[in-house]
């Protein structure tokens, strides 16, 4: 009997443009439930775009993306988005429960503000990435690994079956980066779908059950054990010298 | 010699208000980095009024306030178009609507000059401000004004938020992000409106940075953050009026921004503790 793999995002013939230029092209993509994907692909190949189509943030010029057989509508809270955090400035007048508590608020209808059970689970999201104590700091006095911690906790209090997360792992020490990945797997054996986009090619097959390897179009998509080879590698990157780097090569 | 009279509890009044809602709204407005954004739109507000006195003949103050909100509001929407349509960066956008509306207005400005009831009138006093020249009528509009954009600000308070930190979360969140912006967008148009009568379009954009400038120094909290630029706003308006009408010939408006000026300077200096962090959070 064949095992009927559920996909929970299914992306189909992607066309994604700025102005004149197209940023993707004839993409199609799907995530199966309940693992935990890495995106892989050189920079400037549409890695984060194909994270906001999929969210909404970015109109798509053709195609269609469905998130449980359904066009997404963001308004269901279904997943959870780690933006890069370069992406904010942190010297905004908030401490760290006020960022995580925006996590909450796409929970909250119009006028309302949060309520006391948002509170607790937004210190439970802080007690899950080991940051409950500094739920009063300034988010100006974290570091690097810290902001990552607090944007991660932020998506859990989401409470999303899926999490996007948008290269979790610069600029963050390898403690926190263990500690985010040991989360990840965690959420993924407890039902979720774990979606982050990647640039370590050395840490992929340790990481992730499945990849993808995209570069503006799709390259290859499935288990790691099988599509994490040197030909997807150059199809991707499309350069021999990146094989002959010898960490990756002993990853493989 | 300062006279407690009718015409100071008006003036007072007046100020203090533009300046609690110019202290609300220069908090957004310097957390989403866009000082200039207020500068254009009282720029962009001096056409309307120009056009409205010259069609009414008169210096009604309701009539005026409906022709400068949908000057600013135009103005807005070429900044908008600008910014979206061409590949110019959004304070070019911002400087380009500010000089042509400056020059629009100053030219009808001075075709209404030569009207003779434009001295009387007073219309001149929208480009630099006249504190001491608002009336009972003018009270009425600014608090009703005031009252909509705290209003408003309490009701969307974490919309404009989350706006202001992170956009994207707040749209992958499913917050009508265009909404809250058009929103905010509109109660700055009216804050900038209420303002251009007491401090003027040339100075307005001082009332609504430098409150707001000299709370960041102080504060981790948004909410505390407003709270302190509207309390030095209020010390600024406060002390601007009973210095303006102590003195003869001192005008309230400049008097007023000179003092949130000096309390934005005091806080740099004397907020070392926070700014010591954010220093640090840079390198």
């Amino acid at each position: 009997m064949i095992h009927q793999i559920k996909h929970c995002i299914v992306v189909k013939d992607l066309n994604v443009v700025y102005g004149e230029h197209s940023v993707i092209s004839d993409l199609t993509f799907y995530v199966p439930q309940q693992t935990l994907l890495g995106i892989v692909g050189p920079n400037g190949s549409g890695k984060t775009t194909l994270l906001k189509s999929i969210l909404g943030i970015i109109k798509p010029k053709k195609g269609f993306i469905t998130v449980y057989d359904q066009p997404y509508n963001p308004a269901t809270h279904q997943i959870a988005y780690v933006p890069q955090k370069s992406s904010i400035d942190w010297n905004f007048p908030a401490d760290v429960l006020d960022v995580v508590l925006m996590g909450r608020y796409g929970h909250l209808s119009w006028f309302s503000q949060p309520q006391k059970t948002d509170k607790e689970i937004a210190m439970q999201a802080l007690e899950l990435v080991n940051m409950h104590e500094l739920g009063s700091r300034h988010i100006a006095q974290l570091s690097g690994g810290q902001q990552q911690r607090v944007f991660l906790a932020r998506a859990l209090a989401q409470q999303s079956d899926i999490i996007i997360l948008d290269e979790p792992f610069i600029g963050i020490d390898m403690v926190t980066e263990q500690l985010i990945l040991q989360i990840l797997q965690t959420l993924r054996s407890q039902g979720k779908t774990i979606i982050v986009v990647h640039h370590d090619l050395t840490t992929v097959k340790k990481y992730f059950d499945w990849i993808f390897f995209m570069n503006k179009r799709n390259v290859a998509l499935g288990p790691t054990e099988s599509v994490f080879t040197q030909e997807n590698i150059i199809k991707t990157f499309g350069h021999q010298t990146l094989w002959e780097d010898s960490r990756l090569y002993d990853s493989i | 010699m300062i006279q407690f009279d009718y015409t100071f509890f008006i003036v007072l009044l007046g100020t203090m208000l533009v300046g609690i809602t110019s202290g609300i709204i220069g908090c957004f407005i310097i957390l989403q980095q866009e000082s200039l954004f207020g500068d254009a739109l009282a720029h962009a507000a001096l056409p309307g009024l120009a056009i409205t006195f010259l069609y009414t003949g008169c210096k009604n103050s309701s009539a005026l306030f409906i022709g400068a909100i949908i000057s600013a509001g135009i103005g807005a929407y070429f900044i908008l178009l600008i910014h979206r349509h061409t590949t110019l960066k959004k304070e070019t956008s911002l400087g380009i609507v500010l000089s042509t509306s400056f020059g629009l207005g100053t030219v009808l400005l001075s075709v209404i000059q030569r009207y003779p009831t434009a001295h009387k009138s007073g219309i001149h006093t929208f480009l630099l401000g006249n504190a001491a020249t608002l009336l009972f009528e003018d009270l009425v509009i600014i608090s009703i004004i005031a009252a909509i954009v705290i209003m408003t600000v309490v009701a969307c308070w974490k919309e404009f938020k989350i706006l202001i930190f992170d956009k994207e979360f707040a749209y992958s969140l499913g917050i009508q992000v265009s909404y809250s912006k058009t929103i905010l967008t509109i109660i700055t148009i009216f804050t900038i409106i209420i303002g251009l009568q007491t401090v003027g379009a040339v100075l307005i954009s001082s009332l609504l940075i430098a409150p707001a400038t000299a709370a960041f120094q102080w504060t981790k909290k948004l909410s505390s953050m407003i709270l302190l630029s509207c309390l030095c706003s209020c010390i600024s308006t406060t002390l601007g009026t009973i210095i303006s009408s102590s003195l003869t010939h001192l005008p309230t408006g400049p008097i007023i921004i000179i003092i949130a000026t000096l309390c934005t300077i005091f806080s740099i200096i004397c907020a070392p503790y926070l700014l010591t962090i954010r220093i640090s959070s840079h390198d």
